[in-house]
């Protein structure tokens, strides 16, 4: 595509490499480094035992030899496999739902002109400049003291589905309107499909790019995401994974040696998924914030 | 083609935006309504009755010292967040840019930090100002180390400033360098050819042509800092001695821990409103610049 082709006409101009180029290359690396020095020390002190913590934290490797009793501990003590299920369960479903029924309804806001549409539209941007916190004291009195719906795992993914849809439908919306030929779908109807069939037979497979945009960025964000979960899921069984973590260190704050293997084995699922995808999510991260 | 009825119209929406629909006005329109309707009441989240105080929570509010340093407390925060992310996004962008090999891979590797949340950003930080940076030998000779940033009123909030700093300057490096990579070849080319040098591309061409990547990161980096809470949470937890409160963390405990839902809500909507303006400022000031290619 022209981008890959402007990324290489700005390498072209590294050719011929002069001692200017490779003291940036330098000055490059070692800033990459300090960057990541906060990781390192995690790791490296996730294997030492509190003592030597306390008292030398830049000493790669503790007297005794690596302890692996820390990631044991914190594995129990954090019941680390219940919360990464939850984590898991809440993310793909919430995901799965903002991935289908927001596409469809960004498809009949932008084909059809009713007035319904309009309005839905313009009240799902709007809501892009709202912070959470207008909306967090109402949405706990509306559902936790009148419904009593609180402490369920459902609860939090219709949570996560309608706070993400607006930008979800934002994006497919700017897709479909530019992206997508409605020659495709006229041909489709005159074949006999009805509207829900033309979506999903002719529609939804040639919104792969946006959508695998839109995955990207609420893994990520529902991932990471700490406040709505913690008020939601209070009973400790249904803890997603930043709760948990923020449990588990204010219980054994003073417990440095779990509390690092306790910190390790949540960053690492997420770094091993982003070797793994580290291309499209970039391109993901990019695409969805130059749109908006 | 035949007009639709109202019925058909009325079915074909309800399937498609139906759902979605639904649970928007479920989870933000009807919370935003009854926000409003909270912010009259003196309600403590509990009892049954709900006793209407007319503008008291608003007037309130306004008079209440340590909501309004809770909001400059944020206002110094977004400034000093908003400037370096972006200076040192910049720098780094233009940096990896400027063809040295490995630019994919460093810049994969700068933005890692944003694939963790803040919680546990806050963690590991909050590691490194009160166990590493303490007791490291070398640095005990400049006085800003030698004791716990985390512990000092005054370096508290510059440690929340670094992790964010650390943390944002990676994202907005990605943007930043799609927006250096995206300026026309060509433009270069013939300001190079009529004897420009290398800074006055950067100052006369790249940088009016790269507008929009600023304004993006301006937005992004300014409505992101003004909503800061779990790198509050975690690093700091308002401390010490509740030095470090944001807006966030206030609305917070207001409604939370004091019982005070109607008064929370009232900063809230206040803390919005204040929010609002201020992004609607930068998009339009920063929109004026835009110089189409």
């Amino acid at each position: 595509m022209s981008k890959k082709g402007r990324e290489k006409a700005v390498r072209v101009g590294g050719s011929k490499r002069t001692a200017a180029e490779i003291g940036k290359s330098a000055l490059a690396f070692a800033l990459f480094l300090i960057y990541m020095i906060p990781f390192l020390l995690v790791v490296i002190n996730s294997f030492k035992r509190k003592i030597s913590i306390v008292k030398t934290p830049l000493q790669l490797v503790d007297d005794d030899g690596p302890q692996f009793e820390n990631y044991s501990n914190a594995f129990v003590d954090m019941d680390f496999f219940r919360a990464f299920g939850n984590s898991l369960f809440v993310v793909s479903c919430s995901v799965t739902l903002l991935i289908v029924l927001s596409s469809m309804c960004a498809y009949i806001l932008v084909r059809k002109n009713y007035f319904a549409c309009k309005v839905s539209f313009l009240l799902l941007i709007s809501y892009m400049v709202v912070p959470f916190q207008v909306i967090m004291i109402p949405l706990l009195s509306i559902y936790g003291s009148t419904f009593n719906m609180l402490n369920s795992r459902i609860t939090l993914i219709l949570m996560n589905f309608g706070f993400g849809t607006c930008f979800a439908v934002f994006l497919c919306h700017g897709f479909i309107k530019t992206g997508v030929p409605l020659a495709l779908e006229e041909a489709a109807i005159i074949d006999g499909c009805g509207p829900i069939q033309t979506f999903f037979k002719i529609v939804f497979p040639l919104l792969k790019p946006i959508l695998s945009t839109i995955a990207i960025l609420q893994v990520l964000g529902l991932w990471n995401d700490y406040l709505l979960p913690s008020l939601v899921l209070v009973r400790p069984k249904l803890h997603t994974l930043p709760i948990a973590i923020r449990t588990f260190v204010g219980t054994f704050s003073s417990d440095y040696g779990n509390m690092m293997a306790a910190l390790v084995m949540t960053v690492v699922p997420v770094i091993i998924v982003y070797i793994a995808l580290q291309k499209y999510i970039i391109g993901g991260v990019v695409a969805g914030a130059v749109k908006s | 083609m035949r007009k639709e009825s109202f019925w058909k119209k009325s079915k074909l929406f309800l399937i498609f935006a139906g759902p979605s629909m639904l649970a928007f006005t479920c989870v933000v329109i009807l919370p935003f309504i009854y926000g409003i309707y909270l912010t009259f009441t003196s309600w403590d989240g509990i009892s049954k009755t709900k006793e209407f105080v007319g503008l008291q929570n608003y007037i309130t509010t306004f008079q209440d010292q340590t909501f309004w340093s809770s909001i400059f407390l944020t206002f110094k925060y977004v400034v000093c967040v908003v400037i370096l992310v972006n200076i040192i996004a910049f720098a780094l962008a233009y940096l990896l840019t400027s063809g040295i090999r490995g630019q994919n891979f460093l810049r994969a590797g700068f933005f890692t930090p944003n694939l963790i949340g803040g919680i546990v950003l806050g963690f590991i930080w909050s590691f490194i100002f009160g166990r590493v940076l303490p007791n490291v030998s070398f640095l005990q000779s400049i006085p800003i180390f030698q004791k716990s940033w985390l512990s000092d009123p005054n370096m508290a909030f510059w440690a929340l400033v670094v992790v964010a700093t650390w943390q944002q300057s990676g994202y907005m490096l990605l943007i930043y360098i799609a927006g250096i990579v995206g300026v026309p070849k060509d433009y270069i080319e013939a300001a190079a050819i009529d004897g420009a040098n290398s800074r006055q591309i950067t100052w006369y061409i790249r940088l009016p042509l790269m507008m929009q990547s600023f304004v993006i990161c301006l937005f992004l980096t300014l409505t992101s800092a003004f909503k800061v809470y779990d790198l509050n949470l975690s690093l700091t937890d308002g401390g010490p001695y509740g030095t470090t409160k944001m807006a966030a963390m206030t609305i917070f405990e207001t409604a939370f821990t004091s019982h005070e839902y109607g008064l929370g809500q009232a900063q809230a909507i206040v803390f919005f409103i204040i929010m609002l303006v201020i992004a609607v400022v930068q998009v339009q000031s920063g929109k004026s610049k835009e110089v189409e290619a």
